[in-house]
């Protein structure tokens, strides 16, 4: 048993910690960063140099004779010592230059910047409603923990978790494959094209690549409504595949809060169940949630590829899922320096939260 | 009139094997203080949760009398019981550090109960006794969170919010426990000054006999979810006859240092199915005691549950 007392502690003086704090905070998270990227970077290179298979071959085609080839590798540098290749990549690197892609023989970055929107688009999309329902429907499954929607949920957040990804995309197209006028089964068949919604066929500018920001930005309802049937099927299984562990893991912490004693006490003063629920209780319960979500997105970099492939989604993960059929190294090395350095920036922007829902994280640091 | 008028409370948790509290009756006047006294898990807490409307969803309560003022509660709904809350009840725990929410600052805090009281306007004065009850530098300490307060402190805001809305009935849940004995006779001393200004009626709770004898007007002894021996403070004190509550007496510790323990220690929570729940640590059981559930009666000066202790207290007297 705590005997209830705690020793005084003494506050710093307002506004002392802040500044400089602050940006001691800010310039250790910059150098990590770059850090766990550069990590990652090395471990790719060295992958991508131990792999069984000869680049400057694919590059040159497969009727090229041996000089051909040998002519490709000195044009791609690959017969300079490894580390003299590992400088020249990573300085290439810090000045933006990823390199040219074997397969679509452009620079890589004008590839990534044309398929970025469109996986941007689905992430977000798919994120924010996983975490906005599954964060209400937890809630108010922890609240009312009987009824009709108590059984349900329950059953969403077993099955939903349990099924892979990919067998709710293919169960999806399967099911709706009787109606392909409701919603496309692949997103588009002229890949690739930047962006998600045909923005031709929409009669729309394209100004992000994102078709729905695109539409909103054009205000145009009929584009916005052919935006959101495009995103349907593939949302969809993101967030059936997600939104399991966000209901199940809220309700879980939500109901933990409300046993609390603070609760109690909270009502015994008279404060409203609103006040009581959601200002003590569901912030509080918040803070686990926000730790998975951040895991829960940082996972989404990497499994947006399977949901792309099958939705042909003309995104990064397709463009990565290509890349590694090419064995487009110099691509793939970008895209895992881009997922690393998503990941971090995640876990960064999560880390951001937590001092919001609980200030005694703030003062501990 | 009574204040408080409570007949027959019985609280009955899903999977427990028998009721918390059985058939418990209790009145308290206004002006008045009735201390409830008895061992953990015996059911005070419990008690006092069904007498402010805060018993858990899952909790079955029966009464055949329950009233405030005068009105009627046996089906009041959760509205009432929050208004009642609001302006008539105020409830004090255990735990100081447990009573608040962790993650706000104790300003944020007690600005909500106020406002739920309808008093946001009277945050001075509430400075104001914060002040009278010994807490420092309210405007400043204020703003820190509860883990930066000492449970003293904290219980001193408790008792600050709990008394500024002019309660009618004060309970107070073992509101000394988790303090150090020298915070807590202070934080006594505050109710008991508290409580002869005001002309509420208070419901203190304890499991320490000799705490709350101190500031109680009566006694009521519960063992097993039942009321043992109830009656007015020197009675209980003085001539308690329940095998039970001379126990509590006796092992209480005396100036001369000697320590007389009566109570064969026991596990909690094995209370016989049927007949006297004490029994099973009973010095004076008799067969009768296992077969019948003993009712209170008047022996001596108090109401004991104990038939047994009317004859021997025939006997030494
Ligand atoms: N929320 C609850 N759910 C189930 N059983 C409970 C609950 N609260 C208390 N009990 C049980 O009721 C009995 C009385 O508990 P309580 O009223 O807390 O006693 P006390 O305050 O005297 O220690 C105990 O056996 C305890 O285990
Ligand atoms: S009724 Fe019997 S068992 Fe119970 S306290 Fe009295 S003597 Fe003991
Ligand atoms: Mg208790």
């Amino acid at each position: 048993m705590t005997q209830g007392r705690n020793p005084e502690v003494t506050r710093p003086a307002p506004g002392q910690s802040f500044g400089a704090g602050r940006l001691a905070r800010f310039v250790k998270g910059v150098v990590w960063l770059l850090v766990v990227v550069l990590v990652a970077v090395s471990i790719t290179f060295a992958l991508s140099r131990i792999v069984p298979a000869d680049p400057a071959r694919l590059a040159a085609g497969l009727e090229a004779g041996p000089e051909q080839v040998e002519r490709v590798r000195q044009d791609m540098g690959l017969d300079d010592p490894v580390m003299v290749q590992y400088v020249r990549y990573i300085t290439g690197l810090v000045r933006g230059d990823f390199g040219d892609s074997i397969r679509t023989r452009g620079p890589i970055l004008d590839d990534v910047v044309e398929a970025l929107p469109a996986s941007i688009e689905l992430i977000v999309v798919s994120f924010t409603i996983f975490a906005s329902l599954g964060i209400l429907a937890g809630a108010a499954w922890a609240y009312w923990p009987r009824g009709v929607h108590a059984v349900l949920l329950r059953v969403v957040a077993v099955a939903g978790s349990a099924v892979p990804v990919f067998w709710v995309g293919l169960l999806l197209q399967i099911f709706l494959a009787a109606r392909p006028d409701w919603f496309p089964l692949v997103a588009r068949l002229d890949f690739p094209v930047a962006g998600n919604l045909n923005h031709q066929a929409a009669g729309i500018a394209e100004v992000t690549g994102a078709g729905l920001l695109d539409a909103l930005i054009a205000r145009s309802p009929s584009a916005m409504l052919e935006a959101a049937r495009v995103l349907f099927l593939p949302v969809m299984t993101i967030v059936i595949h997600n939104i399991a562990l966000t209901i199940a893991l809220m309700r879980s912490s939500l109901a933990d809060q409300l046993d609390r004693e603070y609760v109690r006490a909270a009502r015994a003063r008279g404060l409203s169940e609103w006040r009581v629920v959601v200002v003590d209780a569901l912030r509080n319960a918040l803070n686990p949630v926000v730790t998975m979500l951040g895991l829960q997105l940082g996972w989404l970099l990497g499994g947006v590829v399977i949901v792309e492939v099958i939705f042909s989604w003309p995104g990064i993960g397709l463009y990565a899922f290509s890349s590694f059929q090419s064995f487009d190294y110099n691509a793939i090395m970008a895209i895992t320096v881009l997922a690393t350095a998503g990941f971090v920036l995640v876990n960064a922007l999560v880390g951001q939260i937590y001092p919001l829902l609980d200030p005694r994280i703030k003062e501990a640091r | 009139m009574s204040l408080l008028a409570v007949e027959g409370l019985t609280v009955t948790y899903p999977g427990g094997q028998r009721p918390a509290v059985k058939g418990v009756s209790l009145e308290i006047e206004s002006g008045r203080t009735l201390a409830v006294v008895g061992e953990s898990g015996s059911g005070k807490t419990t008690l006092a949760l069904a007498l402010a409307g805060l018993l858990d969803r899952r909790a079955r309560r029966h009464a055949s009398r329950l009233e405030i003022n005068g009105e009627d509660l046996l089906a009041a709904g959760r509205r009432r019981w929050r208004q009642l809350r609001r302006t008539d009840i105020s409830f004090i725990f255990q735990s100081p550090i447990n009573s608040w929410n962790p993650t706000r600052t104790m300003i944020a805090q007690v600005r909500d109960a106020m406002s739920a009281a309808g008093r946001a306007g009277r945050m001075p004065e509430l400075m104001d006794l914060l002040a009278r009850v010994g807490f420092e530098d309210p405007e400043r300490r204020l703003a820190d969170l509860p883990h930066q307060l000492s449970g003293g402190m904290l219980q001193r805001v408790s008792i600050a919010v709990a008394v500024i809305i002019e309660p009618a009935l004060l309970i107070a849940d073992e509101p000394t426990s988790a303090l150090d004995s020298t915070v807590q006779s202070e934080i006594l001393a505050i109710l008991g000054e508290l409580r002869s200004e005001a002309d509420l009626a208070m419901l203190i709770i304890s499991h320490d006999l000799s705490v709350v004898a101190r500031v109680a007007d009566y006694v009521m002894v519960l063992y097993g979810g039942k009321v043992v021996e109830q009656g007015a403070r020197a009675a209980v004190l003085g001539s308690a006859v329940h095998p039970y509550t001379r126990g509590l007496l006796d092992s209480v510790p005396r100036l001369d240092g000697d320590r007389k323990i009566l109570l064969p220690s026991m596990e909690p929570g094995h209370l016989p199915a049927s007949g006297c729940p004490f029994a099973p640590r009973c010095r004076l059981v008799v067969d009768e005691c296992r077969r019948v559930e003993p009712d209170l009666i008047p022996i001596n000066d108090t109401l004991a549950a104990c038939p047994p202790a009317a004859s021997s207290a025939l006997i030494t007297t």
